[in-house]
C-alpha cells in the first residue's frame, strides 16, 4: 500500500518538478538576456558622456590657445573668447550694494526673502521652488554675494567632527535634479544643527533646475555655516557649465540679469572648499586623487585662482605646443599605413619609436596605463583628423600649429619631459586631480584618457594616502553608479552618487550616506519617480536601451564619411558587405568609444543571411532637421559632428543672449573654428552658407534656427510621442 | 551571479548544479573571482559540446500545461509562486516578484504562459 502511494505521489510530483526546473532555467536565462542588455546600455551612455568631456577639453583648449597666442590679432575672436575665460569684472558688480539698484517690480508673485537668512527664509524658497517659482534675480544677486563673503573665510580643507552632532549625511552628484534633492530633505531632514550635511560637489549642469539646487544649497550655507558643507566638483566650472547646459539655464531664466548672475556663479565656484575630511579619518572629495595629492599642499593653495580646471596655466600651452607638432608626425605616419583598422594599433606604436624619443615618456605612461579592457585604443584624444587625412587636408592658410591644436589630456603635462612644472601649475594639478580622477581597480597611476581630465588612481594609490595622513576611508562622487553607491579598493573607496534616474528614467537609483561617531558609513537609496507603478526590469531596460541606441546612432550618422571610407577599404567587391569582426574593427578606430560593437550589430545595421554585415544600413533612419542644399555634405557633417561646440561659441559671441549674430560675425567664427578643427572649407562656402540661412536678409543670422538644421532626426521617431 | 549571467547569455540552459560545478571547475581558490584565462577554455569546452542546451519553445509550453493542471491555458499568481519557489531550482523571492509584475496579466493577475512564451522568444532577439 505504501509502495502504491509513493508511486502516485511520484506521478504526481515528478513532472511539476521537472516543468518547473525548465521552467526557472528558462527565466533565468532570459533575466540574464536583460542584465546585458542592461550593462551594454550603461557602456553606451558613460561612453558617450565621456566623450563629451573630452570635446569640451579640446574646446576649451582652443579657447586658451588663441587667447595665448593670438591675442596680438587685431580681430575680435580672441577678445571674445578673453571675456569668456579671463573676464574683467565688471566694476559695478564690485559694487557692494549692485543689487539693491534692481527694483523688485510689485507684480512679482516670487518668493520675496531678506537678509541675513532665517529659516522662514529657507522654507519659502523651498516652498516656491515646489510650486516651480522663480527667485528675482534681485535676490539671487544678494545671496550670491553673501555666499562668497562667507566661502572667502573657509579653508580648502574643511575639518569636521562628529563630537558636535549625532550624525553627518554626505551627498553626491546632484546635477540640478531638484526632485532628488527634495526626496533627500524630506527622508531626512532639513539642514540644521541636528542634520549637517556635506554635498560633494556637481550641484549643477544637465537638470532644469540646477538654479534652484544651487540657491537652496547656498540659502542653507548662509543659515548654517558650521553644518552646512560644500565640496567643489569638476562642473563647478564657468566652461563645464557652457557645456552641460547651466549658463544656459541662468541665461534663460534671467533674461536681464543673466550675465551678472553668472559671473558671480563662477565666483563663488571657484572659492567652494575643496574638500572635507572628518575627525581626521574620513577624506571626502568630489572625483579622488593621485599619485601626487599631498594634502598639506593642497589646503594651501589659493583656490580661487583656480577658475576652471579646463583652463590650463600657459606655460603648459606653450609645452603642448611642441608635443603637437610631434603628435601630428605620428598620425601622419600612422596614416601611411591608410587601412583603418591598424590606425589604433599604430598610433602607439609609432609613439614608442625611437625617434620620437620626446613622446616616448609620456607614450609608455599611457600605455601601461591603461587598463587592459578599455581605453587602450584611446593612446591619444578623440582627433577628428587622426583617421582620414585625406577627407580633412589640413588648411594651408594657417600655421600648422593651429591645425593639430589638440587637447592635452590634462594630465599629460606632468608626464612631458619638461624642466619642472611652475609652481602655478602644480597647485591647478592639485585641484584638478581631487575634481576630475576616478578609481581604477589596476595598481598605479594614470592619465584619466577616458574622461580626458584627471587620473585613475589604484588601489595602492589610495592605501598610500590613507597611510601618510592617517586616514581610514576615502569617499568620492563623480561617477553615477546603478544602486547609488559603490565600494571599491577592499573598501577603502566609496562612491556616493545622488542624481537618482540619472541617464534615462530608471537607469540608476541614487544613494546618501549617514556617518556617525563609530565612523561606519550606512546608505540609504532612493529613487525619484514620475509614475506611481513601479517599472518591471524588462520596461526599464528597454526605454533605456531604446535612447541609448538613439544616442549611440547619431553618433555613427554624425561619422558617416569616415566610417563608409573605412568599410569601404574592407568590401573590395562593392557589395555593400563586410564581415563582423571588419565592422566592429571601423567602428572602434573612428568612434574610440570602446563598446562591444558584436554585441550591439543586431541593433545597429541590417544582417546579411550568412550573418555579415550590410554597413550602409547603420546610417538608415536618419536624416537632417531641415534640407539645406547649400550645404555640401562634407560640411554638413562637420556642422552635425560639433553642433554643441559651434552653439557654446555662438553663445559667446551673443553678448546680449538675443539669438541672433552678424553674418561678419558668424563668417569669423567659423573661419576659426574649422581651422581649429583642421578641416578644410573653403570661405565661399561658408558665405554661400551664412547668405543661405540669413533667411530675412538684415545681416543677422538666428542661430538656433541654424543649429536646428543640424540636429540629426530619427525618422522613426518624428511625430511620435517622445518627440 | 556574474558567471551564471554570463553563461546563460550565451545562449546556454545549465542547472543551478551545473552551474555551480562550473563555477567550482574555473574559480580561484574560492576567492570568488574567475580568472579570464581559466573562464575562457572552460567556457569553450562547455559551447562546443553543447553541454547545456538550449530548451525549446514546445518543451516549455508543455512544461506550463504540466503545472496548469486543469488546462486553463493560465496559471493563478499564487499557483505559479508555489511552483516557482517550492519545486525545482527555487526562485529567490525578488525572481518572483519580478516575474509576476513583469508578466502577469495587468487585470486579472493571471499568468497567459502562452502569450508569455511568444513575446519573450522575441524579446530576445532571437
Amino acid at each position: 500500500v505504501l509502495l502504491k502511494l509513493f508511486e502516485a505521489l511520484e506521478e504526481l510530483l515528478i513532472p511539476s518538478y521537472y516543468a518547473a526546473v525548465l521552467i526557472q532555467r528558462w527565466y533565468r536565462r532570459y533575466r540574464a538576456r536583460l542584465e546585458m542588455r542592461r550593462r551594454y546600455t550603461w557602456n553606451i551612455f558613460q561612453s558617450i558622456e565621456y566623450a563629451g568631456e573630452q570635446d569640451q577639453l579640446q574646446l576649451s583648449s582652443f579657447f586658451s590657445f588663441m587667447l595665448d597666442n593670438f591675442t596680438s590679432l587685431n580681430e575680435n575672436g580672441p577678445d571674445l573668447i578673453s571675456q569668456l575665460l579671463d573676464p574683467v569684472v565688471d566694476p559695478w558688480l564690485d559694487r557692494e550694494t549692485c543689487y539693491n539698484l534692481i527694483p523688485v517690480p510689485e507684480s512679482y508673485i516670487g518668493p520675496r526673502i531678506s537678509f541675513p537668512l532665517s529659516v522662514s527664509d529657507t522654507n519659502t524658497l523651498l516652498n516656491a521652488f515646489k510650486e516651480q517659482q522663480t527667485l528675482h534675480a534681485r535676490y539671487v544677486l544678494q545671496l550670491l554675494y553673501e555666499t562668497k563673503k562667507l566661502l572667502k573665510q573657509m579653508p580648502n580643507i574643511i575639518h569636521l567632527s562628529t563630537s558636535y552632532t549625532k550624525e553627518i549625511t554626505i551627498c553626491g552628484d546632484l546635477h540640478g535634479r531638484l526632485d532628488d534633492l527634495l526626496l533627500i530633505f524630506y527622508k531626512n531632514g532639513l539642514p540644521s544643527a541636528e542634520t549637517p550635511y556635506v554635498f560633494n560637489g556637481d550641484f549643477v549642469d544637465r537638470g532644469k533646475k540646477s538654479v534652484e539646487v544651487v540657491i537652496l544649497l547656498f540659502a542653507y550655507l548662509l543659515l548654517y555655516p558650521d553644518n552646512m558643507h560644500l565640496n567643489r566638483g569638476n562642473h563647478e566650472d564657468h566652461i563645464m557649465n557652457l557645456r552641460y547646459g547651466f549658463t544656459k539655464e541662468v541665461t534663460q531664466k534671467y533674461k536681464t540679469h543673466g550675465r551678472e548672475i553668472l559671473q558671480l556663479f563662477q565666483d563663488v565656484f571657484s572659492l567652494l572648499p575643496v574638500a572635507t575630511v572628518i575627525d581626521g579619518k574620513i577624506l571626502i572629495v568630489h572625483g579622488g586623487i593621485s599619485d601626487q595629492t599631498d594634502l598639506d599642499f593642497l589646503g594651501s593653495i589659493d583656490r580661487h585662482k583656480v577658475k576652471s580646471a579646463l583652463r590650463l596655466p600657459k606655460h603648459s600651452l606653450e609645452q603642448l605646443d611642441i608635443g603637437q607638432s610631434s603628435r601630428q608626425a605620428k598620425r601622419l605616419r600612422s596614416a601611411d599605413g591608410s587601412r583603418p583598422s591598424s590606425s589604433s594599433r599604430s598610433c602607439s606604436k609609432s609613439q614608442r619609436t625611437p625617434s620620437h624619443s620626446r613622446q616616448d615618456s609620456s607614450a609608455s605612461i599611457s600605455s601601461s596605463s591603461s587598463s587592459s579592457s578599455s581605453s587602450s585604443s584611446l593612446c591619444s584624444p578623440r582627433t577628428p583628423s587622426c583617421l582620414s587625412p585625406r577627407a580633412y587636408p589640413t588648411s594651408p592658410s594657417m600655421p600648422c600649429s593651429i591645425n593639430v591644436l589638440q587637447v592635452p589630456f590634462l594630465d599629460s603635462l606632468s608626464s612631458l619631459p619638461l624642466p619642472s612644472p611652475s609652481q602655478h601649475e602644480q597647485e591647478w594639478k592639485q585641484i584638478v586631480d581631487v575634481l576630475w580622477s576616478d578609481p581604477k581597480t589596476q595598481e598605479g597611476c594614470s592619465p584619466n584618457t577616458f574622461r580626458g581630465g584627471g587620473c585613475y588612481f589604484g588601489p595602492d594609490v589610495t592605501q598610500r594616502l590613507l597611510l601618510q595622513h592617517g586616514l581610514q576611508l576615502l569617499i568620492r562622487s563623480h561617477e553615477c553608479k546603478q544602486e547609488g553607491y559603490e565600494l571599491c579598493h577592499s573598501g577603502q573607496v566609496i562612491t556616493i552618487f545622488s542624481a537618482s534616474n540619472y541617464y534615462e528614467e530608471g537607469s540608476n537609483r541614487g544613494a546618501y550616506i549617514k556617518l556617525g561617531r563609530e565612523l561606519v558609513p550606512r546608505f540609504y537609496q532612493y529613487q525619484v519617480s514620475r509614475t506611481t507603478r513601479k517599472l518591471t526590469l524588462t520596461q526599464r531596460v528597454r526605454a533605456a536601451e531604446g535612447s541609448a541606441l538613439r544616442a549611440l546612432k547619431e553618433k555613427l550618422f554624425a561619422h558617416r564619411s569616415e566610417l563608409m571610407a573605412g568599410f569601404q577599404q574592407y568590401d573590395d567587391n562593392c557589395t555593400g558587405i563586410i564581415s563582423v569582426s571588419e565592422w566592429a574593427q571601423v567602428l572602434e578606430s573612428v568612434l574610440r568609444l570602446d563598446l562591444p560593437w558584436r554585441t550591439l550589430r543586431p541593433q545597429l545595421a541590417r544582417l546579411a543571411p550568412d550573418g555579415s554585415v550590410e554597413y550602409q544600413s547603420c546610417f538608415q533612419d536618419m536624416g537632417t532637421g531641415i534640407p539645406l542644399p547649400q550645404v555640401t555634405p562634407n560640411l554638413a557633417e562637420t556642422l552635425f559632428r560639433y553642433r554643441t561646440d559651434i552653439e557654446i561659441i555662438f553663445n559667446i559671441i551673443d553678448k546680449d543672449h538675443s539669438g541672433l549674430i552678424s553674418i561678419e560675425e558668424f563668417r569669423h567664427t567659423w573661419r576659426l573654428f574649422s581651422a581649429h578643427l583642421g578641416v578644410d572649407i573653403d570661405d565661399r562656402a561658408i558665405d554661400d552658407l551664412a547668405r543661405s540661412i540669413d533667411f530675412n536678409k538684415d545681416g543677422s543670422i538666428d542661430f538656433t534656427e541654424f543649429l536646428e538644421a543640424f540636429r540629426v532626426v530619427h525618422k522613426l521617431d518624428q511625430g511620435s510621442a517622445n518627440q | 551571479v556574474e558567471i551564471g549571467t554570463i553563461i546563460f547569455s550565451l545562449g546556454c540552459f545549465p542547472s543551478q548544479a551545473d552551474l555551480l560545478d562550473f563555477i567550482a571547475e574555473v574559480e580561484e581558490d574560492h576567492s570568488g573571482y574567475v580568472h579570464l584565462d581559466r573562464f575562457l577554455p572552460a567556457m569553450t569546452k562547455v559551447l562546443l559540446e553543447n553541454k547545456f542546451p538550449p530548451i525549446h519553445e514546445d518543451v516549455l509550453l508543455q512544461a506550463f500545461e504540466v503545472l496548469d493542471k486543469e488546462q486553463k491555458g493560465y496559471l493563478e499568481p499564487e499557483e505559479l509562486t508555489m511552483y516557482m519557489t517550492q519545486e525545482g531550482e527555487p526562485f529567490t523571492q525578488e525572481e518572483v516578484d519580478e516575474m509576476l509584475t513583469a508578466h502577469a496579466d495587468r487585470e486579472d493577475h493571471r499568468i497567459y504562459y502562452k502569450d508569455i512564451l511568444s513575446q519573450m522568444t522575441t524579446d530576445c532577439g532571437l
